[in-house]
């Protein structure tokens, strides 16, 4: 009797096992599927908007000079993209030329976040209404973007970016 | 500072739940229960608490703000509450402790009992409590606080969807209550028909909102997705249609644990089946397993905990099945009788059940090996037909046999008249309306089978004065259901088309003319508005869908526009026009017998809430 059921037992964990890698697997199977690739290969619009720091109108156009441009997307509010500073400023130290928008954010609050983190960014636009971020399909902040000199946008990164990515991009270089 | 005060609740919460168990262990069946009832009152204080951060815009608040927008009207921002995973997620444990808290006040019989069921239910409540302030903790907080809510999901932004979720949460939660009922039975050896009777409401209610909880879904789908159908086999329908079916067993072998002091071991088994079900379309739904209309959250790493909680939750209960469970003599009946029936019928659910089972995870199986497939309605038709008529068949006969009785020949002539009265009319119907197809004749023919043994049980009850409505109620819902699922099937028509402003479109009878579009702009979104008319024959009338562009996410969502008649819908959608092209996608719908499907689904919920409250005699 005892043996029967340490068998039933036996044989349930057995089965348990056996499904539950089978979920484990497609949870994170599915994870890389589901970041948007929309945006990539398609033309970077030229963004417009006010300067955080001088209050004047700038485009992206103006701004671009170097073979590849990063366009990152962060607020002061976003705890992410605190994570994803110091990945940023190896960027800038690398010679990058990364772009700000500031996403539905207060201005004073997005100079304070710059004044005590340093600041990565060569410009930032202001995208208090969060319009210009619509155009570029944002899903939420942080995200990254990477443009080439012809204005194609040749990647992009959901979330704070990490070594991994930067590593890409300095290859891209 | 608001965000301290519900985290401090919810610290409370988590305490009060250690110390029933403490209590539990140390034999204090009062206090224990009182520190249970402690712990779900203050998780209900901090839903409320969520519910008030959400009306007022409070972007401190992460759910808040991932998930609110201060445009949204006050309504949705008070039903965005559980419109997202942490939200819900609080919900579902609130709903485990209502269950608990109802308990302990409407059964006081047994204090032992009473204990254990309340330490079960306690502890389910405190695994998920875990999970939440681990993992999802809806009351994190954000500095600097952002000015704007991220949140307008439009397509969510629907009446029917609101109540959809709760109602479907108050079904699957309710099934904690039964596996705390059974395990605690298993424990004390109380398995019994004594025990059937006090779980028998507990059951019923839980099934009756999963039942209503399913049919909003559908309602909604019908209505607001404008793809003309009711029912999609996605798998997310397909993650509640499962426990439902595991539960309609549940309720048929509770009835012989009732009834005749049998099937023990085989009612307990389905009660763990039950919530394990129920918890794996939660899963299902809020992991982001499948790619499907419903998959909010997409964060594996919650996943991996929903999934150890399952498993661990489901295990523990069936090693208790299998070490407690009485060494039952072989049930011993009669193969015309009642119980063997309702054994039938539960091997039938079970099959419906590993059918539906098969076609939802087939695709989560075959993504490891990278292979997308989908399986469509076609799989579930083609396997599932055969066996439905068979089920009918069977249940127009098995609820007239009597318990542990043979039937006598006697007894068997009203049904074969039954039989060939419909027999003869589902022939006439096949070849009025020229459908000779197979299928759907022997669809009309079981149903109809079915329906009329329910009137003539009804005809022979008033007769002699015994009313059990709830059982006649509820398989009458399914004879209907079945009924108008089969016309539906066969007899609508669909016709999908470009049309251009002022052109006339003629098919047969039906002729369909494109009079004007108008857009507005309201609010946060855009709307157009196309107006048609419709000539069938002699009948005339306008039809006005239109579609709508949300800008913030940008998201188009139909309106469909329909035109009843006392069984029909005639039903037309669009498509968001192409900024380039003159003509507009259009779709027409004639949904034959559809609200006989409504009528089916709302007489089995009937007959469910009839159970609930009607002692049996």
């Amino acid at each position: 009797m005892y043996l029967k059921k340490g068998f039933k037992i036996f044989s349930l964990f057995i089965i348990f096992i056996f499904i539950f890698i089978i979920f484990y697997l497609a949870l994170f199977q599915n994870k890389k599927d589901f970041e948007p690739r929309v945006m990539i290969g398609k033309k970077m619009p030229n963004l417009i908007s006010q300067s955080l720091f001088d209050n004047s109108n700038k485009s992206l156009d103006q701004i671009f000079l170097n073979e590849i441009l990063v366009v990152n997307i962060f607020a002061s509010w976003c705890a992410p993209c605190k994570i994803e500073h110091p990945f940023l400023m190896k960027l800038k130290q690398n010679n990058i030329q990364i772009i700000g928008i500031n996403y539905k954010d207060n201005n004073k609050n997005a100079k304070n976040f710059l004044e005590k983190y340093k600041n990565p960014y060569q410009e930032v636009l202001i995208d208090s209404k969060g319009e210009l971020s619509i155009n570029l399909g944002v899903f939420g902040v942080p995200e990254t973007f990477v443009v080439d000199k012809n204005f194609k946008i040749i990647d992009k990164h959901i979330g704070p970016i990490d070594n991994k990515f930067v590593n890409k991009i300095l290859k891209l270089k | 500072m608001a965000s301290n005060i519900a985290n401090l609740i919810l610290i409370l919460s988590i305490l009060f739940s250690f110390l029933c168990n403490l209590f539990f262990f140390k034999k204090k069946n009062n206090l224990s229960i009182f520190f249970f009832n402690a712990s779900s009152y203050l998780i209900i204080l901090s839903f409320f608490l969520l519910i008030y951060f959400f009306c007022s815009s409070n972007f401190n608040i992460s759910a808040v703000y991932e998930n609110s927008h201060s445009l949204k009207p006050l309504f949705y921002k008070f039903a965005g509450t559980w419109g997202n995973h942490e939200g819900s997620l609080l919900l579902f444990i609130m709903i485990v402790g209502i269950y608990g808290l109802l308990f302990s006040r409407y059964y006081n019989d047994d204090s032992k009992f009473k204990s254990w069921v309340i330490f079960f239910q306690n502890n389910i409540f405190l695994i998920f409590l875990i999970f939440l302030i681990t993992t999802s903790n809806p009351f994190d907080l954000i500095v600097p606080t952002p000015i704007e809510g991220l949140g307008l999901n439009p397509i969510l932004q629907d009446p029917l969807l609101v109540i959809h979720p709760p109602f479907l949460y108050l079904g699957y939660v309710g099934f904690s209550l039964t596996l705390s009922l059974v395990l605690s039975a298993l424990i004390n050896k109380q398995l019994n028909d004594r025990w059937a009777k006090i779980c028998w409401p507990w059951v019923m209610t839980s099934w009756v909102f999963l039942t209503i909880g399913i049919s909003l879904g559908s309602i909604w789908a019908y209505y607001e997705l404008g793809w003309g159908g009711y029912w999609f086999w996605d798998p997310v329908e397909n993650a509640s249609l499962m426990p439902w079916l595991v539960s309609t067993a549940l309720i048929h072998s509770l009835l012989v644990l009732k009834v005749r002091n049998q099937m023990k071991n085989w009612t307990s088994l389905l009660a763990i089946l039950t919530f394990s079900f129920s918890l794996l379309g939660t899963f299902l739904v809020r992991s982001g397993i499948l790619n499907s209309v419903h998959a909010f959250a997409n964060d594996p790493d919650r996943g991996v905990f929903i999934l150890l909680i399952i498993f661990f939750i489901t295990s523990v209960s069936l090693v208790i099945q299998i070490l407690c469970s009485s060494s039952e003599l072989k049930n011993k009946f009669l193969f015309f009788s009642k119980e063997s029936f309702v054994n039938i019928n539960n091997l039938f659910l079970l099959f419906f059940l590993f059918v539906v089972l098969l076609g939802t995870i087939y695709p989560i199986i075959s993504s490891i090996f990278n292979k997308t497939i989908s399986i469509g309605p076609v799989y579930y038709n083609t396997i599932l037909a055969p066996f439905v008529f068979i089920f009918l068949v069977l249940m127009s006969i098995g609820p007239l046999l009597k318990w542990s009785q043979s039937i006598g020949i006697k007894n068997l002539n009203p049904s074969l008249m039954i039989f060939f009265i419909s027999i003869l009319l589902s022939f006439l119907i096949i070849q009025v309306t020229r459908q000779n197809d197979l299928i759907l004749y022997l669809g009309i023919l079981t149903s109809l089978v079915l329906i009329f043994t329910l009137f003539y049980e009804i005809f022979k009850n008033i007769k002699k004065g015994s009313f059990y409505y709830p059982r006649l109620c509820s398989h009458l819902g399914v004879g209907v259901l079945f009924l108008s699922i089969f016309f539906n099937a066969y007899y609508s028509k669909t016709k999908d088309f470009e049309i251009s402003m002022g052109e006339t479109k003629v098919f047969d009878k039906l002729s369909i003319k494109f009079l004007k579009q108008d857009i507005y702009k309201i609010n946060n979104y855009l709307e157009m508005k196309a107006e048609f008319k419709i000539f069938i024959g002699e009948k005339v009338f306008n039809l006005t869908p239109s579609v709508r562009r949300y800008l913030q996410p940008d998201q188009i969502t139909s309106e469909t526009s329909i035109q009843p008649t006392l069984f029909s819908n005639y039903y037309l959608a669009i498509n968001f026009p192409d900024q380039n092209s003159t003509t507009l996608g259009t779709r027409y719908y004639y949904n034959f017998f559809i609200h006989g499907i409504w009528l089916g689904l709302f007489l089995i919920i009937f007959g469910g809430v009839l159970s609930v409250f009607k002692k049996r005699v």
